[in-house]
């Protein structure tokens, strides 16, 4: 990691440029992206024109549907509804890439990525704010992807557009304008490959997306407190990379996850229950989660809906035994521009 | 289109072998030789085989769940065997057994399927900008119900065919009835075709029982579609003469449906009528006739031995390998 830092926006839209130039089956396609309404579609439109940047307007279900009936003809769409939130009503497509190749019996390949934003944090209200990782881990045959940094933005969006199977990016909309270091080695990172994001011997924290960033910031204001926080990324979902989380865990002995969806049936349900399955013997203490409320988030109401640094700090502390320490980290309320 | 008596005797054999398998599967369901369900097709059959049967190769259909597709894949040469053995998990099933009866056939034209109502015309979509994007002048035809016509998935997918002139016909196949549910139940507007010119594209109406006149409105359509003329809706008018699946009470709501089943297979059946009309012609002979069903139902007997000694789904691990590609 060196030189110069760039933002997520910059470093997606590069990548997507750089693929599209690299493979001219892949097909950028979904809301409002013609016009570089969207950052990260900015000049894709003016650089590969209305063959390769189709523009459909709000037909979140059959720009999903499309993207299988072209990809299964050999294109590598990636299909852009925008927001996580709007996928709600393409769900029935998702269901249908996820369920494709195998009710098929193997005779087709889904070479498909929906490329969207997600998150909360930024006041955009109950509708524009969603998570929902769930929806997609729940559902056989869609591979996951939910970068934290810059550099895993690149790499993974990569390996997203070069997949043969459908895959779900989701970019969180309060890390898009945050800048970071690109490392010199720009290949595509293999999914399931979790990444260790910090080193540390007293408790594993398990994170995603936005929450990463979070619980970076409170291991740092812990560790004067001779606390020492291990963080670790997935980075994707699906396929989930439990080897590296039980390895940690067997080494801290605590374990807590830390999610942004919803709580209930959440990715943190998911990968709790498997640190049970597999580490059980080693835990000195109960898992503790933490996620998104049962309330959805609403504008001004993030930080009652929404995980919280002082919370994390406190499941921290509370697992391994120490004093309660105030954090005073701020989590959100960026002003949001595209 | 002015057709050869080769290619009227080609529309009839079609009309023969998918009313055989049809029965044969009614048979097989009621006399508990087949697992699963069956819808049955019969008296609607022109549809499909007025659909599929003078497309060409490289276009591409998607079928619907009345005869599990049967009146688009054997028009198209998916082989009976193939059929039956997928509804009985065989690996020679034309998914290997893994689809229960959701084709996928993509060398006979048929990309995927699902049974979710409405979404194929997604999917259609899809196929049908691959084949725009192509440039070989490829077309796809795509198959729904009536009920799909209530549901917001088919004016947002035909809107989205419209707004990208794709080259793509949809045939809605109008039996009147959803499952159990009359189409007055759901619909104001019955003449779906109606819809077409609301969103701004051709919309014509025709005779399902009438193989000919499907037919001549598919190709022409089909043409527009191969043009750039972008997409048709055709309504095929049309009855369903049996339950909505084998097994189960012909109801419509909550009362027994009241039909006219007698009249229909009188008037109705487009195997009789258009034998008829052949036989009138002088294009075929009643003997000809009959050695066509003996064919299909012989080759039907010899499916049905081969899928027996087939091999079906071995284990789990076999399934968990189908579901991500390398």
């Amino acid at each position: 990691m060196s030189g110069k830092k760039y933002t997520m926006l910059e470093v997606v839209n590069a990548t997507l440029k750089e693929e599209m130039r690299r493979d001219d089956k892949v097909i950028y396609m979904g809301e409002c992206i013609a016009g570089s309404a969207v950052g990260w579609a900015s000049g894709v439109y003016e650089e590969f024109g209305a063959n390769r940047v189709i523009e459909t307007g709000l037909v979140e279900n059959t720009m999903v549907a499309a993207g299988i009936g072209m990809a299964e003809r050999g294109y590598r769409p990636i299909i852009d509804p925008m927001m996580a939130d709007f996928l709600t009503p393409a769900y029935a497509a998702m269901t249908v890439a996820g369920r494709n190749r195998l009710m098929h019996g193997g005779k087709m390949q889904i070479p498909m990525v929906i490329f969207t934003t997600m998150g909360g944090y930024l006041g955009l209200g109950p509708e524009h704010s969603g998570t929902p990782e769930t929806m997609v881990m729940h559902m056989p045959g869609l591979k996951l992807a939910v970068p934290s940094c810059v550099n895993d933005a690149r790499g993974l969006l990569k390996s997203a557009i070069r997949d043969n199977n459908p895959v779900v990016y989701f970019l969180h909309r309060r890390l898009i304008g945050d800048k970071g270091f690109l490392s010199e080695d720009d290949s595509p990172i293999p999914f399931g490959v979790a990444d260790i994001k910090r080193e540390g011997t007293d408790i594993t924290v398990v994170a995603t997306g936005f929450q990463v960033s979070l619980c970076l910031s409170v291991a740092e204001k812990l560790a004067p407190h001779g606390i020492s926080v291990e963080v670790i990324d997935p980075r994707t979902l699906v396929p989930l990379d439990i080897d590296t989380v039980i390895k940690s865990v067997k080494k801290t002995n605590r374990a807590l996850v830390v999610d942004e969806d919803f709580i209930t049936c959440g990715p943190g349900a998911e990968i709790a229950m498997q640190i049970m399955e597999h580490a059980f013997d080693w835990l000195d203490e109960p898992i503790k989660r933490i996620g998104g409320k049962g309330v959805v988030p609403a504008t001004s109401a993030d930080r009652f809906a929404l995980p919280q640094p002082q919370e994390i700090a406190d499941a921290i502390t509370s697992l391994v035994g120490a004093e309660r320490v105030s954090v005073d980290i701020a989590s959100g309320a960026r002003l949001f521009n595209y | 289109m002015k057709l050869t008596n080769d290619q009227k005797r080609l529309l009839l054999d079609n009309l023969i072998r998918v009313r055989e398998v049809d029965q044969w599967f009614v048979d097989a369901l009621l006399s508990g030789k087949l697992p699963l369900f069956y819808h049955s097709t019969q008296i609607q059959e022109a549809v499909g085989v007025g659909g599929c049967t003078f497309l060409e190769e490289g276009d591409s259909v998607y079928a619907t769940h009345r005869g599990h597709g049967i009146s688009k894949l054997i028009p198209r040469g998916v082989s009976i065997e193939s059929i039956i053995a997928e509804h009985y998990g065989k690996l020679t099933g034309y998914c290997g057994g893994a689809s229960g009866w959701h084709p996928c056939v993509p060398d006979k034209g048929f990309p995927m399927y699902t049974a979710l109502i409405s979404e194929n015309l997604g999917l259609a979509c899809g196929t049908a900008m691959a084949h725009k994007l192509d440039g070989k002048g490829r077309v796809v035809v795509s198959f729904e119900g009536d009920s799909s016509a209530a549901k917001a998935e088919f004016h947002e997918a035909i809107n989205f065919a419209g707004a990208n002139k794709l080259p793509m016909v949809i045939i809605i196949e109008n039996n009147g009835m959803a499952q159990i549910t009359p189409i007055e139940t759901f619909l104001v507007n019955k003449d779906i075709a109606n819809y077409a010119k609301g969103i701004g594209i051709p919309g014509v109406i025709v005779d399902g029982q009438d193989v000919i006149a499907v037919m001549e409105a598919v190709q022409e359509a089909v043409e527009r579609a191969r043009n750039g003329g972008g997409p048709t809706m055709i309504e095929a008018k049309t009855i369903r003469l049996r339950a909505h699946a084998e097994g189960v009470e012909d109801v419509s709501l909550n009362a027994p449906r009241v039909t006219d089943h007698e009249a229909w297979l009188r008037d109705k059946d487009p195997v009789k009528t258009f034998s008829a009309q052949l036989i009138a012609e002088g294009v075929v002979t009643q003997a000809e006739i009959g050695r066509m069903q003996q064919d299909v139902r012989e080759e039907i007997a010899q499916a049905y031995e081969a899928v027996q000694a087939a091999p079906g789904i071995p284990d789990y691990a076999h399934l968990q390998n189908l579901l991500f590609a390398d």
